[in-house]
Parts: structure tokens; C-alpha cells; sequence
């Protein structure tokens, strides 16, 4: 009887080690993509609802915290704020401006790129924000490798998985994540890359380059990334002698963690 | 019952918490949820565990085996103790230490797992792994005891309720 319970333990056991093994080894090779499918139609829009239900509740709480750095904030905002309606003004007459003249070269008008909202609906557990999960999929047209921003065109990631009615996200500090890239006002050339995490690095800027700190960094467009998305501004440069590159720290404009919409550039 | 409470905090884990993150960490809810079981002599299998971990990482849109893997290990190597914790006289110490050893343990299984389910090669894992000591193990394990306290009240209070309820219906019988 001892020895009858002593197996079938030992049987069950490797039972689940073979049955994970065996999904752990497909899942690799990206053949349980359907069942995975079936099974996100059926769970995403819970976890939509509890996600919300969190970041509603989560951002009360932060708001609770931080309350001395919100009045901070918020007046650095207002003057930002000032700033940017006397600047958004002159660009919009440099657009108009820009439209007449592409017109007389007859240089046809920059693509227009169609957008589809998303909520997120769920994110990965790590310290280090790298995914996020977004509740709309092919049968919205969201496409493996489409850019995902959020309001002010700031790129936060690109799609790498699609599933009917969801898409996982692999934001810009993922180490998966390589974008090239330009600088705003030296346009030195690169590529970002994130660094599992823990920071964005802009790499490959030749050696002849400038990079300033502070200066806008933005998508040079590949792919179904567009050109002209902001991804953040750098912090601070980093180059030794005999380095083959240029190197420096990129400062995200948006905080992952308090993502919770964002738009998904389907073109 | 069990079964479900894992794919509930699974779920909570994934979703709801991650709105309550606190310096970009959040608690590991499994691994409590596993301490927590053991405490109260509760029968979990590898199974259970296994269930869980599979849902983490479903609803985290991870490869799958990210968390299943390091969640079963630790649970195989986490149940010796146990079994000592049991019958042990302070027994809240031991398993608020197994569930620091634990929560160690578990991360440090899963970013040395993590190049085979990323692009990652093992001197960034390195590198990771010194973050992970460096800036979140310490919020992390005290998240995960603040929770396994959190369940543990409300495992005290239901149990005193229910208790409270057999006595009354017993004396009224009487």
C-alpha cells in the first residue's frame, strides 16, 4: 500500500515536469499560439477590467504620496505649459508654411498614419517595467511590429505578439528593443536600445558625431515605425578613448509605470 | 478552492497590482500565497503551484515557464523547511524568514533562467541580478511580508468567526 502511494506520487510528479517541459518547449517555438489565442479572447477583457481597477486605485494612492511633488510638478507644468502654446503656434504656421512650399516642389505630403486606441490590460511582474499587454489585436489590424505611443507622438514601444483581441507590447527599455534614431538639433545618428530595464541607451553614434546632453532623441523610421517620434531626451554622454562608438544615457519622456491607454500606430 | 485562489492571485499579481507599484516593484502574491497555505497545514501540490505559475505568465504575456519554472523550484525547496517550521514554537519568524529566503531564491532562479526564454546573454543576467540585490530585494521582500501578514490576519479572522459561530450554535443545542 506504501509502496503503491510512494509511485504514485513519483509518477504524478513526473507527470507535470513532462507536461511542462513539453508546453515550455513548444511555447517556445511558438506552436500553443492558438489555444493562447483562444484563451486571451476569453481573459483579456477581465483582466482589462481588474488592470483599470488598479491603476485607478494605485494612482490614488501615489497621488496620496507624493502630494509635496505633484505642487512641483504641476508649476513647472503651468510654465512648460506657456511655453509650448507660443511654440505650437509658430509651428503651426512653419506647417502651413511647410504645406505651401512641399506643394510648389511638388514633394507629395508626409504619411498620414491611422491610430487605434488601446487600454493596457495587463503588465509584466519585474521590477523593471519591459511589457505591457494591450486589449486590441489583429481584428483590430494591430500588426507584429507596430509603433505604440502616447499622446504627444513619445514612442513607448513596438507589438511583438498578436493575438485576435490582444497584442503584447515590448516597451523601449526592453533589452529585445532596437530603434534607430536621430537627434534632434545635431542629428547624429544611432540607435537606441534598452538595457533590461533599467535604463535606455543611445549606442552606434560615430565616432565624429555630436550628441548634447538634453537634446531631443527621435525615431528615424523603419518599418512601421514612423519618423519624428519623440522617445525621450539625453542625460547624459558617455565615451571613453579607443571606443568605436559614441555612447549616452537616454531620459524616457513618459513613465511606463503609469501607462494605462495608449495609441497604436496601424498606418 | 485552492486551485482557483491561485489563478485569482494570478490574476491580481498581473493586473491589479501593478497599479500599486511601489518604486516599480510588486509583490510576488503566489509566493505568499504558497507560504501562506503552508502555514495553515494546508495540502499544496506541485501541481497548484504549477497552475499558478502558468496563469502568472499568461496573463503576463511572458513565455510560458518565466515564472512556472522558478515558482516549482523554490516550492520543492521551500517544503523541507516547512515541514521544520511546522513544528517549530515561533513559527510566524520562520516562515516570515522561508518567505525572505524564498522571495531570494525565486528571482535569483528566474534571471539566470531568463536567457532561455529571452534575448539575453548571462553576463547581463549578471548584471541584472546585481540590480535586482542591489535596488529591489529588499522593497520586494518587505511587500511580500506585509502581504503574508495581510493574509495572515485574515486567515486569524475568519477562523475566530467561524469558531465563534460552531460555539454559539453548540451552546444552543445544549
Amino acid at each position: 500500500m506504501r509502496t503503491k502511494q510512494f509511485w504514485t506520487k513519483r509518477l504524478s510528479f513526473f507527470l507535470l515536469v513532462f507536461i511542462l517541459g513539453s508546453v515550455v518547449f513548444l511555447d517556445r517555438y511558438n506552436v500553443l499560439e492558438k489555444p493562447k489565442n483562444l484563451l486571451y479572447s476569453t481573459l483579456t477583457p477581465l483582466q482589462g477590467v481588474v488592470y483599470r481597477l488598479g491603476g485607478n486605485s494605485g494612482g490614488v494612492m501615489r497621488d496620496l504620496f507624493s502630494f509635496g511633488i505633484l505642487r512641483k510638478e504641476n508649476n513647472e507644468l503651468r510654465l512648460l505649459n506657456e511655453r509650448l502654446i507660443s511654440e505650437n503656434t509658430r509651428l503651426k504656421e512653419v506647417g502651413v508654411e511647410n504645406r505651401f512650399l512641399r506643394k510648389q516642389l511638388e514633394i507629395p505630403l508626409e504619411k498620414d498614419y491611422s491610430l487605434e486606441l488601446a487600454f493596457v490590460v495587463g503588465a509584466g511582474v519585474d521590477s523593471n517595467y519591459q511589457k505591457i499587454s494591450l486589449d486590441k489585436g489583429s481584428n483590430n489590424k494591430v500588426r507584429k511590429g507596430d509603433a505604440v505611443i502616447t499622446s504627444g507622438n513619445i514612442l513607448v514601444g513596438r507589438v511583438n505578439n498578436v493575438y485576435d483581441n490582444r497584442s503584447e507590447v515590448v516597451l523601449v527599455n526592453n533589452s529585445e528593443s532596437r530603434i534607430p534614431v536621430f537627434l534632434q538639433e545635431s542629428r547624429s545618428q544611432g540607435v537606441v536600445k534598452g538595457e533590461h530595464g533599467t535604463e535606455i541607451v543611445l549606442d552606434f553614434v560615430p565616432i565624429g558625431s555630436e550628441i548634447k546632453e538634453g537634446e531631443k532623441v527621435m525615431s528615424l523610421g523603419m518599418e512601421n515605425i514612423p519618423a519624428g517620434l519623440l522617445i525621450g531626451e539625453v542625460q547624459s554622454v558617455n565615451h571613453s578613448p579607443g571606443d568605436l562608438f559614441k555612447k549616452a544615457t537616454v531620459r524616457p519622456l513618459t513613465r511606463f509605470t503609469n501607462i494605462d491607454r495608449v495609441f497604436i500606430v496601424t498606418q | 478552492m485552492i486551485y482557483f485562489s491561485f489563478f485569482l492571485v494570478a490574476l491580481l499579481q498581473a493586473s491589479l497590482f501593478s497599479g500599486f507599484r511601489m518604486a516599480g516593484v510588486v509583490p510576488n502574491l503566489i509566493l505568499v500565497l504558497i507560504v501562506l497555505l503552508l502555514t495553515k497545514e494546508k495540502r499544496v501540490s506541485s501541481m497548484m503551484v504549477g497552475a499558478g505559475g502558468l496563469s502568472l505568465d499568461i496573463f503576463t504575456g511572458m513565455k510560458i515557464g518565466t515564472c512556472t519554472l522558478p515558482l516549482l523550484i523554490v516550492f520543492l525547496c521551500i517544503q523541507w523547511f516547512v515541514i521544520k517550521a511546522v513544528k517549530s514554537e515561533n513559527r510566524v519568524m520562520v516562515f516570515s524568514l522561508v518567505l525572505i529566503l524564498s522571495t531570494f531564491l525565486y528571482n535569483t532562479i528566474r534571471i539566470f533562467l531568463s536567457p532561455l526564454f529571452e534575448k539575453l546573454d548571462f553576463t547581463m543576467a549578471i548584471n541584472i541580478f546585481q540590480y535586482y540585490v542591489v535596488y529591489v530585494l529588499l522593497l520586494e521582500c518587505l511587500l511580500n511580508l506585509l502581504f503574508l501578514f495581510i493574509g495572515l490576519w485574515i486567515l486569524r479572522y475568519f477562523k475566530t468567526k467561524t469558531n465563534h459561530r460552531v460555539l454559539s450554535v453548540k451552546s444552543y443545542n445544549l
